[in-house]
């Protein structure tokens, strides 16, 4: 069996303990009275300097009365969108106080000097350098035998009778050895008992089984911040593998494949371009970036986006657009759904219309359209569906996958000359049984690098031409209406500037923000320009980091009638680092500062990004999209 | 352009095993350009071509199928009411023609009756400069496709999406002989449904295809 004798190095991570509520309890970091005092300019930055007003209640927490005085400061003119309105200035402050009192008292619970870094591996909290050559050994894939059990992850599909289907890493001959193993455990578990096997823990080490008879998928990770948290992360990652297999495969296929069969090798009815999604997925769930090489250039993408999405429940992430234009992508979808074509005299049908009989001589072009999407840079745009269904977030993301193992786009010279793409695709959630058809074409508009592409989704496989003919009328559409043609490109482009400078939040690093409701978030956009190499490690840095921050002990509050979660952690890192997350049921904000910022700054800032994002959910997300 | 001369719709569809080049040779067809690394086709892919046969103008539409075995049971959607098929086999590969045979067979039972089939054996330029070669790459000898395309009366051509060995050839091939059909009136020819109350005079998404050099 894998396993790490290594003891688990402590990680440098310092948590917070539970505070006192008492409001004057603060002793170390900031004196209270300095943001508490009745310096009302200082009041006004506690509660970002450039909201309107800021609301004072005092019932709800029986915290001592404040002195504070509200603010008679004007506004300093700020760009329109900075702007809050008065009803958004939401933060009453005895919860502003509470998040003083929180971050202070946490701090005073932490070592404030920063101690200098020792080199601190990510990957396994110890202190052995990450450098290119330990990434070969322990994180890229490898088909090889050899080398095999020094992975950090691992992903195995096999048959319930033990036959390797897919493995992360490793050949034939170490997997049959091992696939034997794992399905032998899972069943002697399960003849004794009702119960399914779920994981075996120990010290840094953690296997994880999802059994979907014919199917066992298992994930094997030795990796840190995998770790941190319970069975959810991995389990959400299995579970992703097997939405792309029913995806290419759908359940009866993989169901009939073994039905007489045990030993039925699905290897044959997936193919070679199956199984490098399947590396790129579990190489992004794990470790943010996957390898792309080719037979000339090793390239790698790097992209944290997966497994974040993973960590917040299967979050998907949009495409920031004034509501003004969503709204009119949005109506665009809506009147393809009613457009009409005549029919050709031989397809019109007789139908019975009171006592008489008329031609029925039109119909609906797009009766079989289902779900359409506007994606741009994975993101989503618009989303139409019907008033009766919704896709699930694991089955968008699948669809997404899909969708960027397609050929490029945009990779031919001649823009005109792209094909239209049509597929089958199982959307699990949905239905797992059957296939729904994906009608794909792009949209390159002037003044943007990307493409727009716009995906359909029929329920008839007959219907290509409907859905061209969609596509076509949503393309005119689109090219024809100045607004949308001239400030769609400048808002998508604009969706790549760094949000901690437009909200003028310097010391937060890096922030992700999550609409719990639509399960739907935004993040900073993350630049990587470094070497690949560099780029790898510091995504996995991020996603350490996150993860770190959401495992790590939280504390509620109750604030009027919300349960208020708040979690603060330093990390003794490279410069040094303070997460801070804050959440109740309608969001979770996840901020990441360098370095050891002070309690003011930090709630400050945070309060700025929450206040900011509430008031513009409407651009920042699409909610549950469009509905005919 | 004094006179335009009468435009022909063909519905023509590609098939043959996984990789063998049937992207490739639609994108040498249609954008004069070849990769190296072409990644599989999901599902199928649709693209128009306009092409010149003598004086007449064709406008190909073109399916490109995934050669994946998965996709397999799709494929009567796709030749059912094709004009013309280009059966494509890599003469590297002798699996690959084997396979083509199983097409061809599959065309003759399936399709319409006066289907026009091109067999076409792909990536000639691998074997172009050893051909006498014994350790040569190729593995399905030209006598072996005629043979094959004789039989079962097909166009023949041993074709290079890479170097553009022969590929308009094809195409200008299968134009000659399909007969001339009822001219093209609307932009998705073939198809049954005029739209009615829609708007499509935008901007002309795909409409300006330079005609091909042949
Ligand atoms: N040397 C050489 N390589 C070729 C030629 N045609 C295609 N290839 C290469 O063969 C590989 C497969 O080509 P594709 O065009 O994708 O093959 P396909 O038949 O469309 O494959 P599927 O879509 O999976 O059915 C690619 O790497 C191409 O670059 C050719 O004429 N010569
Ligand atoms: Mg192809």
């Amino acid at each position: 069996m894998i396993s790490d004798d290594k003891p688990l190095g402590r990680p440098p991570m310092l948590q917070s303990k539970k505070s006192t509520h008492s409001f004057l309890s603060s002793t170390a970091g900031l004196n209270p009275a300095s943001f508490l005092g009745t310096d009302a300019t200082t009041a006004v930055t506690l509660a970002s300097s450039d909201q309107a007003e800021i609301a004072i209640f005092e019932e709800g927490l029986g915290l001592a009365k404040t002195t504070l005085s509200r603010s008679s400061r004007s506004v300093s003119p700020q760009p329109s969108f900075m702007v809050l309105p008065p009803q958004l200035a939401l933060d009453p402050l005895p919860f502003v106080e509470l998040l003083h009192d929180f971050v202070n008292t946490s701090i005073a619970k932490t070592d404030d000097t920063y101690k200098g870094s020792k080199p601190f591996n990510i990957l396994t909290e110890t202190e052995e350098d990450i450098d290119e050559s330990y990434l070969e050994e322990k994180v890229h894939i490898s088909k090889k035998g050899e080398g095999f059990t020094a992975k950090l992850k691992q992903f195995f599909i096999l048959s319930s009778a033990g036959k390797p289907i897919y493995s992360m890493n490793g050949d034939d001959d170490v997997l049959l050895g091992y696939s034997g193993l794992i399905t032998t455990i899972v069943a002697s578990f399960e003849d004794g008992t009702d119960l399914l096997f779920r994981s075996i823990s120990q010290n840094g080490f953690r296997m994880v089984v999802m059994n979907k008879s014919p199917l066992i998928l298992v994930a094997i990770s030795r990796v840190s911040y995998e770790l941190m948290l319970d069975l959810k992360l991995l389990e959400s990652q299995l579970s992703s593998v097997y939405n792309y297999l029913l995806a290419v495969l759908s359940a009866p296929v993989i169901t009939k494949s073994f039905h007489n069969r045990m030993n039925y090798d699905l290897r044959r009815v997936l193919s070679a371009q199956d199984l490098k999604t399947l590396d790129i997925l579990t190489s992004m769930l794990t470790f943010g970036f996957s390898d792309t090489t080719d037979d000339e250039n090793k390239s790698y993408t790097v992209d944290p986006s997966m497994f974040i999405s993973s960590l917040l429940d299967d979050a998907v992430q949009c495409a920031r657009l004034s509501s003004t234009l969503r709204a009119k992508l949005d109506d665009i979808f809506v009147s393809c759904k009613r457009l009409k074509v005549n029919l050709p005299q031989s397809e019109a049908t007789p139908f019975l219309q009171g006592k008489l009989y008329t031609l029925e001589t039109t119909k609906l072009l797009a009766s079989d359209l289902l779900f359409a999407f506007l994606i741009y840079d994975n993101k989503i745009v618009s989303h139409l569906h019907p008033k009766t269904h919704c896709l699930e977030n694991k089955d968008i993301s699948t669809l997404l996958l899909m969708l960027s193992q397609l050929s490029p786009a945009g990779e031919s010279k001649n823009v005109q000359e792209e094909p239209d793409l049509w597929f089958p695709i199982c959307l699990a959630r949905f239905n797992d049984s059957g296939f729904l058809h994906c009608y794909v074409r792009h949209l390159h508009l002037p003044n943007l690098s990307r493409p727009l592409t716009l995906l359909l989704l029929s329920g008839n496989k007959n219907s290509f031409f409907e859905m061209k003919q969609s596509a076509n009328y949503i393309f005119a559409k689109i090219c024809k209406s100045k607004t949308l043609s001239s400030s769609l490109p400048e808002e998508l482009a604009q969706g790549y500037l760094p949000l901690t400078s437009v909200l003028k939040t310097p010391q937060v690093k890096h922030f992700i923000y999550k609409r719990r409701k639509a399960n739907q978030y935004i993040m900073d956009p993350l630049t990587f320009s470094k070497d690949t190499f560099e780029n790898i490690v510091d995504s996995m840095f991020i996603l350490y980091l996150y993860t770190a921050l959401s495992s790590s002990k939280s504390e509620e509050v109750r604030v009027g009638a919300s349960m208020k979660k708040l979690t603060y952690t330093r990390w003794h890192l490279k410069e040094g680092f303070t997460g801070f997350l804050l959440a109740d049921e309608k969001y979770e904000l996840y901020c990441l500062c360098k370095g050891f910022v002070t309690s003011l700054v930090l709630i400050e800032q945070s309060l700025r990004i929450v206040n900011w994002c509430e008031n513009y959910r409407k651009r920042l997300f699409i909610g549950p999209g469009v509905q005919f | 352009m004094s006179f335009a001369p009468s435009t022909t719709s063909v519905k023509l569809v590609l098939l043959g095993e996984a990789a063998v080049g049937k992207s490739s040779l639609v994108l040498r067809f249609v954008s004069n350009d070849f990769q190296e690394n072409k990644e599989p086709t999901i599902g199928a892919a649709f693209l128009t071509q306009k092409c010149t046969v003598g004086d007449r103008t064709i406008k190909y539409e073109i399916w490109d199928t995934a050669g994946q075995e998965r996709f397999a049971s799709l494929a009567p959607m796709y030749y059912r009411n094709a004009q013309a098929a280009l059966v494509v086999y890599d003469i590297t590969k002798p699996a690959s023609f084997i396979k083509a045979r199983h097409w061809v067979k599959e065309l003759h039972e399936q399709a319409s009756k006066d289907i026009t089939i091109a067999l076409v054996g792909n990536k000639y330029d691998l074997v172009a400069d050893d051909n006498d070669s014994d350790d040569s790459l190729r593995k399905v000898s030209m006598e072996e496709g005629k043979a094959l395309a004789e039989e079962e009366g097909l166009l023949f051509f041993e074709t290079s999406a890479k170097s553009s060995h022969n590929v308009n050839e094809v195409f200008v091939a299968i134009g000659s002989k399909i007969p001339e059909a009822k001219p093209v009136t609307e932009e998705l020819g073939s198809r049954p449904g005029n739209v009615g109350r829609i708007d499509l005079s935008g901007p002309a998404l795909r409409s300006n295809l330079s005609d091909c050099a042949c």
